[in-house]
């Protein structure tokens, strides 16, 4: 893992981030199996102050599909999301080469109240805690939750936009994204929309490349 | 906190999801050493039925050693899982079980230095 900063007063400041797992995955029984595989991911974050606003761009990318495999890692009891028609059981499915490609846009109405737009292509909603990849909490932990798709699983949207109002640690925002998993390619269009309410503990006050949007203090 | 609505997010599933969630982070920092935990709560209401999930995981790290664990407490895709085992031809649905993971783990961390840096 590696992180580097670069930054001038009102200049861009750029940071990054990655991970390389070599992941030994042994999962018992005769539904499990042994596999060596290796997750990855590299975070990448542009960040300029002008005036009261503050204007970032985050990408997430990883060779997951390629190191990995397109059916994932084994990982007993886990499900969801599907390739070439069938289920993924017993298996957690490889993160996308794009997990994230967005902008974030935020500007101080007042010292402790802050208007956030943020959205992009490949982009986090406002659904869920931090998805785990980017909480500080799970950051060293290889294998995903098994209730990834009941907690976190929308991180990777095909397509979100999210608008928020932080004042003080309480952020109230609301999104519009594509609800369809990210391997689901076969052009379902959908939707969601979601309102959250963080706590006053600062869910998101330091999470890592995602673009959700932090408190204002 | 948060609630969505999920319009057919899955390929082989039919229908929508009401998930609603629940969580709570708190990380401590201090230089280099970090602890961080965080406890959510989600539930997926389908046509199909209703899931929850919850974990709870704590990261704590010291130097260059981490020590971390996380503890799951939820309601599996239980017909998915028992169409993976041709022999089982229970019904779907007539069982919620739920399944306890606890994973405790650590490790020794060696960071290279910054690959690059601008000033």
């Amino acid at each position: 893992m590696s992180m580097a900063m670069a930054a001038e007063a009102n200049a861009w400041m750029f940071m990054q981030d990655g991970v390389v797992w070599g992941l030994a995955n042994h999962q018992g029984g005769s539904r499990g199996g042994d596999q060596v595989r290796v997750p990855n991911w590299w975070m990448g974050m542009a960040t300029k102050k002008a005036g009261r606003s503050q204007f970032t761009l985050t990408s997430m990318l990883s060779l997951d599909p390629a190191t990995v495999g397109e059916r994932g890692y084994r990982e007993l009891f886990q499900t969801g999301e599907a390739i070439d028609g069938e289920p993924l059981i017993d298996r957690q499915h490889p993160h996308d080469f794009f997990m994230q490609v967005a902008a974030v846009w935020r500007v101080a109405v007042t010292g402790r109240t802050g208007f956030t737009l943020a959205g992009g292509p490949v982009a986090e909603p406002a659904l869920g805690p931090v998805a785990f990849m980017h909480r500080a909490s799970a950051a060293e932990m290889p294998l995903a939750p098994l209730g990834h798709h009941t907690v976190d699983s929308t991180h990777i949207a095909f397509g979100a936009v999210t608008a928020a109002i932080a004042h003080g640690p309480i952020v109230l925002e609301g999104s519009l994204f594509n609800a369809g998993s990210p391997t689901n390619t076969a052009g379902t269009s959908s939707g969601g929309s979601s309102t959250r309410y963080p706590d006053a503990f600062g869910t998101n006050r330091r999470h890592r490349g995602s673009s959700r949007c932090p408190p204002a203090a | 906190m948060s609630t969505g609505r999920l319009k057919s997010p899955e390929e082989l599933e039919p229908g929508n999801i009401q998930r609603t969630t629940a969580s709570a982070s708190w990380t401590k920092q201090s230089g280099a050493d970090m602890t961080a935990a965080t406890v959510a709560y989600g539930v997926n209401r389908t046509d199909l039925g209703t899931r929850h999930a919850l974990l709870a995981e704590i990261t704590r790290r010291r130097g260059a050693m981490t020590g971390f664990g996380r503890f799951e407490l939820l309601q599996p895709e239980t017909a998915a899982l028992l169409h993976a085992s041709s022999s089982n031809h229970a019904e779907p649905g007539n069982e919620r079980p739920a399944v306890a993971a606890f994973n405790p783990s650590g490790e020794f961390q060696w960071s290279p230095p910054p690959i690059w840096s601008r000033r």
